[in-house]
Parts: C-alpha cells; sequence; structure tokens
C-alpha cells in the first residue's frame, strides 16, 4: 500500500487487470484484436450490416453477425446485449472467474442505448408497438447484461460520449483502489446505425474515404462497433487467488472543456488538465511514458488539439515517445472506444508491441518529427502507457497503465 | 470508511415549483401535483397518458446557454440556483456530475423522425446534438465554467460517483445534476411500467423535473467559511440478480443489505435515524418490500415520507430529488407528512432504479439548518 499521490483520504491498493475480452471488427475474441492489430490491418470498409440509404460516409468498421455465436438476444434490436456478452463472458473465463457473485462491479460505457430498437419502433408503422422503452437505455443493457451473467455487485452505467467506457474503468479502479471492492467487470458496448452515421456527418465529422489520423489531408473519423471488457482487481485479492496480472492500472485523470459542443479549445487546455492529472495520479514524470495511444479521431479539431496538448504536457520528450492512434485500423468506436483502446494498450503491454498509425503520409506541420509508429506496428519496450479518450461536449480522460511488476 | 460530505447548493425545477422555496412549502403542505393529459413540443401539442408537469418552470434558460431544448433549459435552472446557493466564484476545478434514464428525448424524438422519415440530407447539426444522452451536462459546464471531471450517468444516483471522487482526492466540489423531461413517445411506452390498483389508480406518475446540488469536502466548505445546511455520510446500493430487470420490482432482503450497509458506512445506529425518505411511488412491488425493509432494520418508530406523492416519479431525477426532500425535511425540523419529529440527526434516502438497483444515502443535519 501506499499514500494517494494527489492526496486522498487514506492508503490505496495497486489495482491489476487480470482478464480481458472483445467482440471487434477483426472478429471474436481478444485472439483476433492481437493479432489484427499485429498484421496491421484495417477493419474499416463499405457498410453492409444496415442501411446506408442517403448517406454521405458509409465506410464502417463492423462486426459479423456469425461472430456473436448462439445468443438469447436479438442482434439486430439487442445488438448492443448480444455484442456485449460474449465478450464479458470472454473476459470473466480469463480471469478464471467461474463464479460471478465474487464480482463486486459492473460498469458499463455506452453512448446511444439499443439504438436499432428505437429506429425501429420510432418510425409510423411500429410506433408504439413497443412498451418497453428501459430495454432501450444505456442502463437498461447495464442492468441485463449484469443478470444474464449472475453478476450481483453494484452496476454503473457511464453515457459520456467517447469517454464512457473508459470513464467505467476508471470509476471501478477507484473503488478497488480505495478498498470498496476487490474485483470488477468494467467495459463498453456500441453499434453502428443509420441514424447515428447521419448524426455525425451533419457534424462533417466522418471521413467519405480513409481515416487518416495526425495526417494533414484528413477527413474525419470512420465509425465502429464493438464491445470490449476487462476484468479489474485489487492485486492482493489477485495474488490470493493466484490470478497472473496482465497489467496494472496506475492512475487516471479526467477534466471537462467547458468550451464548446463540439469543437475543442484551441490550447487543448481540457486534454492537457486530463494527462497533467493522471500523470500526477500515477505518481509518474512525463519522461517515464513509453507509449501514448492517442484519441486520433481523424477529425480536423481532434488531432491538432490533441498534439498542441501533448506537446506542452511532454515538451520536447513528446519526439521521442511514440504515438499511434488504432482508431485507424479498427474505426470509432464512441462509446466503446474507452474500454477497446484501453485493452489495446493491454495488449501493447503485455506483448511490448506498439499498434501502428495507418494512412499517415504527411503529419501536421509543426509535429512532424513525431513518431507516430506509421504504417507499421513494431516491438518496444514498453513499462507505462497513457491512453488518451477525449468526447463531444468536452470530456476528457486519460489512463495510465503499466507492466505489472 | 466514512467520510462526510458537505451539502452547500439545492436547486430544483419540478412539478411542485421551480426554486427551494416553492417545493419546501408544498412538501409540507403534502401537496399533490395537478396532473395533464397534454404533451407541448414546439408548437404541437399531443394527447398523453397523464403525467405530472412541471410548474411554473422557466420559459428560457440563463442567459448563455447555447440550446433551446427544454431538457437542458430545466437542468440549467436548477443547476444555477445551486450554485447561487453554495455561493461558488471559482468553478475551474469544479467538477460535475449528471444523471438521466431517459435522457433528451424529446430532442431525440424530433431527430430520429426527422432522419427515419425525411432521411439524412439537410439534416441539422443541432438537432443530432441536442438528441445526444451528454450533451445537456456538457451545456451545463459550458456554461457555468466547469473544468473539473464530468461524468454522466444513466441510472446510477450521481452521488454514488462524487463520493469516491472526494474520496480520492478527484474533485473537492462537484456539481450533482439530474433531469427527466420525457416526450409523448416516453410518457406513452411508460405505460407498460405501471400498475392499476384495486381502486382504479394507476402508478407510478411520471414526474418532469430536475435536481441539483452542491457536494463540496468538509474542508473546502469550511476554507469558504461555510456550515453545511447537511452533510452525506454514506451511499450504499445493492443491485437484485435473478430478476428481468424491467419493472418496479423491489426485494426486501436487498433494500434492507442497502440500508444496513449506508448505517455501516455511516457508522451509525438504527437509534440515530429519525427520518427515512421512501422512494414509494405507489407500485405495490416497489413499495411493500421498501417498508418491509425499513421495518426489519428500524422498527415502526421512525416517520417516513414519500416524495415522490408531491413530485411524482421523476426516475432519473429521483435520486437528487429525494435527498434535497431530505434536506428540507431536516432543514425544517419536521417531515412533511409527520408530525412532532422533534430534531433529527440522521436521515436515510431511498432510491430505486427500474433495473433493480437500490441505493441508500445517510444524510445528517448541519448547523446552518438550526
Amino acid at each position: 500500500m501506499r499514500c494517494h499521490p494527489s492526496g486522498g483520504e487514506n492508503k490505496v491498493r495497486k489495482v491489476v487487470i487480470t482478464g480481458v475480452g472483445a467482440l471487434t471488427p477483426f472478429g471474436p475474441g481478444v485472439e483476433d484484436l492481437r493479432r489484427g492489430l499485429r498484421e496491421g490491418r484495417s477493419a474499416l470498409r463499405q457498410a453492409r450490416g444496415f442501411d446506408i440509404a442517403g448517406l454521405r460516409a458509409s465506410v464502417v468498421a463492423e462486426v459479423e453477425d456469425s461472430w456473436i455465436g448462439e445468443s438469447p438476444f436479438d442482434k439486430d434490436l439487442e445488438r448492443c446485449l448480444a455484442l456485449a456478452l460474449p465478450a464479458a463472458k470472454e473476459t470473466l473465463h480469463q480471469a478464471d472467474l467461474s463464479d460471478p457473485t465474487d464480482i463486486a462491479v459492473l460498469a458499463l460505457g455506452n453512448a446511444a442505448g439499443e439504438l436499432r430498437a428505437l429506429e425501429h419502433y420510432m418510425v409510423p408503422e411500429t410506433w408504439g408497438r413497443d412498451k418497453e422503452p428501459n430495454l432501450r437505455s444505456p442502463a437498461s443493457i447495464t442492468d441485463r447484461l449484469g443478470v444474464t451473467l449472475g453478476i450481483r455487485g453494484k452496476r454503473l452505467t457511464f453515457v459520456n460520449a467517447c469517454i464512457a467506457s473508459a470513464n467505467a474503468i476508471a470509476a471501478c479502479f477507484d473503488l478497488i483502489r480505495m478498498g470498496e471492492a476487490e474485483i470488477a467487470l468494467a467495459g463498453g458496448v456500441e453499434i453502428l446505425t443509420k441514424s447515428s452515421l447521419a448524426g455525425f456527418d451533419t457534424l462533417h465529422a466522418l471521413a467519405p474515404r480513409l481515416c487518416r489520423p495526425f495526417d494533414q489531408a484528413r477527413e474525419g473519423a470512420q465509425l465502429s462497433e464493438a464491445a470490449a471488457f476487462v476484468v479489474l482487481e485489487s492485486k492482493d485479492h489477485a495474488d490470493s487467488r493466484h490470478q497472473q496480472p496482465i497489467c496494472e492500472i496506475c492512475g487516471y485523470g479526467m477534466s471537462s472543456d467547458a468550451y464548446h459542443p463540439t469543437r475543442s479549445d484551441p490550447e487543448g487546455l481540457g486534454p492537457r488538465k486530463a494527462m497533467e492529472r493522471a500523470l500526477a495520479d500515477a505518481n509518474l514524470r512525463p519522461d517515464q511514458i513509453d507509449y501514448i495511444k492517442a484519441h486520433g479521431t481523424a477529425t480536423f479539431q481532434n488531432d491538432l488539439i490533441e498534439l498542441v496538448a501533448i506537446r506542452h504536457v511532454f515538451g520536447e520528450q513528446a519526439k521521442k515517445i511514440p504515438i499511434s492512434a488504432p482508431k485507424s485500423q479498427l474505426g470509432h468506436a464512441t462509446g466503446a472506444c474507452g474500454a477497446l483502446e484501453c485493452l489495446i494498450c493491454v495488449l501493447a503491454l503485455e506483448g511490448q508491441f506498439l499498434p501502428p498509425t495507418l494512412n499517415l503520409e504527411t503529419p501536421l506541420p509543426g509535429f512532424e518529427d513525431y513518431d507516430y509508429v506509421r504504417e507499421a506496428g513494431r516491438t518496444a519496450d514498453l513499462r507505462y502507457v497513457l491512453a488518451n479518450s477525449f468526447g463531444f461536449g468536452g470530456v476528457n480522460l486519460a489512463l495510465v497503465l503499466a507492466q505489472p511488476n | 470508511m466514512k467520510q462526510s460530505i458537505a451539502i452547500t447548493g439545492r436547486g430544483i425545477v419540478s412539478a411542485a415549483g421551480c426554486t427551494v422555496e416553492a417545493a419546501a412549502e408544498r412538501l409540507r403542505q403534502g401537496w399533490i401535483p395537478q396532473e395533464s393529459r397534454q404533451f407541448r413540443v414546439g408548437g404541437e401539442c399531443y394527447d398523453v397518458s397523464p403525467y405530472y408537469p412541471i410548474l411554473d418552470g422557466p420559459a428560457v434558460g440563463p442567459k448563455g446557454l447555447r440550446t433551446s431544448d427544454p431538457f437542458t433549459i430545466n437542468s440549467a435552472a436548477a443547476v444555477a440556483q445551486a450554485l447561487q446557493e453554495a455561493r461558488i466564484e471559482d468553478m475551474s476545478d469544479v467538477g460535475l456530475v449528471f444523471n438521466t434514464v431517459v435522457g433528451p428525448v424529446e430532442a431525440g424524438q424530433g431527430f430520429f423522425e426527422r432522419v427515419l422519415l425525411r432521411g439524412p440530407v439537410g439534416l441539422s447539426p443541432s438537432l443530432f446534438l441536442d438528441s445526444l444522452i451528454n450533451m445537456p451536462a456538457a451545456h451545463l459546464s459550458m456554461l457555468f465554467g466547469l473544468h473539473g471531471s464530468m461524468s454522466v450517468l444513466s441510472g446510477t444516483h450521481p452521488l454514488e460517483i462524487a463520493r469516491h471522487w472526494v474520496r480520492c482526492a478527484r474533485e473537492r466540489t462537484i456539481v450533482l445534476g439530474a433531469t427527466e423531461q420525457f416526450s409523448p413517445l416516453a410518457i406513452d411506452a411508460s405505460e407498460a411500467y405501471q400498475v392499476e390498483t384495486p381502486g382504479g389508480e394507476v402508478w407510478p406518475k411520471l414526474g418532469q423535473g430536475s435536481g441539483a446540488m452542491v457536494v463540496e469536502t468538509m474542508s473546502r466548505a469550511a476554507e469558504r467559511g461555510l456550515v453545511p445546511m447537511t452533510t452525506v455520510e454514506a451511499v450504499a446500493s445493492e443491485a437484485m440478480g435473478a430478476e428481468e430487470p424491467t419493472r418496479w420490482v423491489l426485494q426486501a432482503d436487498v433494500a434492507e443489505r442497502a440500508i444496513r450497509r449506508a448505517l455501516k458506512q455511516a457508522s451509525a445506529s438504527t437509534e440515530e435515524v429519525a427520518l427515512v425518505c421512501s422512494c414509494a411511488n405507489g407500485v405495490p412491488t416497489l413499495d411493500e418490500p421498501e417498508a418491509e425493509a425499513i421495518w426489519r432494520v428500524l422498527s415502526e418508530r421512525v416517520p417516513i415520507v414519500y416524495p415522490k406523492r408531491t413530485f411524482g416519479e421523476t426516475v432519473g431525477a429521483s435520486g437528487i430529488v429525494g435527498v434535497l426532500s431530505a434536506t428540507l425535511a431536516l432543514a425544517n425540523w419536521e417531515a412533511p407528512s409527520s408530525k412532532g419529529l422533534g430534531e433529527p440527526p440522521l436521515a436515510l434516502v431511498n432510491d430505486f432504479d427500474v433495473g433493480g438497483q437500490f441505493w441508500c444515502v445517510a444524510i445528517r443535519a448541519g448547523e446552518r439548518t438550526k
């Protein structure tokens, strides 16, 4: 145990990750994700699984229905649950948790709920036929997932846009670190729908062709769907059941831009504050970070602001730290991206491997000398990594993860 | 471990009025709001199931609010009251926790109808942005300049997160907000959750509402020269496991465990409890197990009050509205529906999410209330 670095009330405990699971556009499990990242593939292609009539930008990264397998949930109208369940089961299996009643907390990030069901019931032909509105809310996904898995612990649902599932992980980290829980399942899920694509496109936030983070010619993000979970556990609890930690969570920081619904403050004050708070919470200096997993949406605003903020926090050191944007491979899973990309950082630490930034030809002016891990991933010595997540409405969260001692 | 949190500001926009004073007076009267069967969206009026609309609500939001969505206007009005009462001047490190289950569905309904019936071409960005569940909280952070941590929750008690932020020293001052506004479709769909009692009454009655509070560490409040009106001593929750989480169904065992945990967290004995603020909303499968749990822990001696009689079932806002009601009851040294209460040192405030989670918050009267 050690004292809380930022002056908290009492002693804090080490928090480790002992299980991971995912259902991503690379395939039905963590091994498919690992392979896709290593091979430097892109899962982004023309949408096939839903109606795209009238959409300007329709390149997405989808999960194949066949990867879901047998499910008690409808693969269309209950798609969030259908995706989340196998990913959560894989996570519990990997953490060797046969008795889910041990899990004290289930925390989920999801920004939009069962949107396909909502779309279905909003058209005149089916208006009002559904009388179960709460089945479509994000909270109902957490509740039904918990019941299906047999988890009787506390349930937390976060809906703060693209940091929602990172926030779910962070909240569990706090609960375990402060001794209020021993073990938690946290993650996120998000699905693709016509209305979500239409909405993001009104903001000119979507790229019709390529997702090119940090490139001068970047056109925007490309959306995706995914479910990703981690089991968080106190180090003492993991030791007591002889479970080997995959990595450690050292701290996190959050902030709010309080600036504009979709635009970031040009100085990147919000992201800066989140990163600085994360480093302070983890009791680390900037030069101890070995890799930055960028939020890197490839939108005009985000990428520049993120680099400005990184430069401010890390100074000249920033040029030496590998920075990559996994959204160039897997798209932007909005409410699920925080958990998915946390998991990517876990795999990076576990395999000592940096995932690449694809499609980057001409870096942004003033940031040409940065190491973006372009086109192909590579091996590296990684001890501490920083995972950035930013969201609409100006929410920012940075997580620090480490190789276990 | 026990750590008190000071409540230093409160705000409300509700079916019982849109100031804390108005709501307090109506709570004292045991007032029951007037039902409406009409829901106005923009220029159109829809016939809907009975619900409790906001009484004397704000027509426009505070100056500087960048949306005309009623959900956000009501949220902003409640938060503005809370910040004013708390006399917060420096917002740069103030955090925000916001909760809603149904979200800004009035805006959402407009967005989906537009996309699905007329296609995506020519869609307005604000139509999309106003439909996002996190956007009202983002507007609050922008309007009031809240630069600290921000979490937006769905079906989770905001104090649950605020308490951990304080314990972990992440934030010293936090604004809590919670709102439900509903929409014609949401109100119609809520019929699935209603039950008809033998007397022909249909429960619960949805109530539009927005609640807000400012909470601070005790040290921060003391630095600012404030004596807290109330302190939060515990936030305990328990979830049901085996039931299909779609109805107002509670198990007495679950509620009992949460109440006992709250008392333990608050380091308080049952004798210290002078008031229980119930989450009862008229549905027997919720109300009876809760009453049973309270009886098991506290016997019959403790007065129980029912804020939802005055505010309706405000769903995601009910956690904050319940705590706020309890602070009013403690401040007046008497419960709205009870007499001769004396000086209640501790109040328990229950809350229930339709998905099967039960919260018990323990609050204690501060010196300022005297």
